[in-house]
């Protein structure tokens, strides 16, 4: 038997110019390569997360960092990262919490097209 | 929770197993859980610290670029079996940076549990 | 406080023994079980450090045809071996 070409238990965004992008069962992109500004603006409209400055610095930042690592941080990884480059007062648990209430690191690889922290319990 | 001290042993290349990502994955879950192990690298182990590794012929992940952000997760330094080295004609100037000689035998000694991979 | 260094893999197909040897401490117990119990045929048993104790699993050398009476080492059964993981502090798998 072929394998199913869309396993159960997937969704998708459709953007502006019809593409579709599919989501794995935790809301995680397929395929990460396809990432674009405009797939974090359609996941965030989704879920009625608006999006500021603060979050899209976050989000660029994590996807820094996968960039360099190949991994997308675990929280103690995250803060430290973002005390390196944005300084003492964003890189804190207090303001990661603000921007992204949930979990952090969890809900900002999300957003930024990032595969689940590695090691995200 | 009582607090053990753990030691993670390398022992493996990278790129021709997983062995190497699966002893960073065991460390990670440690620093997550708040108890950064002791990372040691010993006999082929100490190849996945050469410096300009990149990706495997087809694209796959290799183990160099995650060991490059273990100190953001306070695994640090990346010690190393100073024979396996040398053994291998290798100099620590030919390593990533933060990598320091260790006494294997000392250090297992010093740690409660120990996990090879 | 000591450690058992269980060792697997045969003398002669990797390079596990050799880094035992610098990895062991005084007090310290090897156990060669599977294909590690080869090195209870030739030299590799007499390069150790004084005060390390070297046994082979009798279960596997059995299996292998390496007669207990023809090795150079004490063998201990599976009873032992589990003796053994207890009284000592820590485990160290060399494979």
């Amino acid at each position: 038997m072929m394998p199913d070409p869309m396993p159960q238990n997937t969704d998708a965004l459709t953007l502006a110019d019809g593409t579709e992008i599919t989501l794995d069962s935790d809301g995680h992109l397929q395929r990460p390569e396809c990432w674009s500004p405009e797939v974090t603006r359609k996941m965030a409209e989704r879920e009625g997360r608006e999006l500021t400055p603060a979050h899209w610095e976050i989000i660029e930042l994590l996807r820094d960092f996968y960039t360099r690592f190949e991994m997308a941080p675990a929280m103690r990884a995250l803060v430290k990262t973002t005390r390196q480059q944005l300084g003492e007062e964003k890189g804190s648990s207090i303001h990661l919490m603000s921007l992204f209430p949930e979990s952090p690191a969890r809900v900002g690889a999300r957003l930024a097209g990032l595969p689940r922290p590695t090691n995200c319990l | 929770m009582s607090s053990k001290s753990i030691l993670v042993i390398v022992r493996h290349p990278p790129h021709g197993s997983s062995w190497v990502r699966e002893g960073l994955e065991t460390a990670l879950v440690g620093a997550a859980l708040g108890q950064p192990p002791t990372l040691l690298f010993s006999g082929d182990g100490v190849l996945a610290l050469l410096a300009g590794q990149q990706r495997g012929a087809l694209g796959q992940k290799g183990s160099a670029a995650m060991l490059e952000g273990l100190s953001l997760y306070d695994i640090e330094p990346l010690w190393y079996d100073r024979y396996s080295l040398e053994a291998r004609g290798l100099t620590l100037d030919q390593l990533m940076s933060g990598c320091q000689p260790a006494d294997i035998a000392g250090m297992i000694a010093r740690h409660d549990v120990v996990m090879s991979f | 406080m000591s450690t058992l260094h269980l060792i697997n893999r045969s003398p002669f197909a990797a390079s596990a023994l050799q880094e035992l040897v610098s990895a062991v401490s005084e007090g310290d117990h090897v156990l060669l079980i599977e294909d590690g119990v080869y090195a209870a045929l030739g030299t590799a048993a007499s390069k150790w450090p004084e005060g390390v104790e070297i046994r082979a699993l009798r279960e596997d050398c059995v299996s292998r045809g390496i007669a207990p009476a023809s090795t150079l080492l004490e063998t201990i059964d599976v009873a032992g071996f589990v003796a053994l993981t207890a009284s000592t502090d820590r485990t160290v798998s060399w494979f």
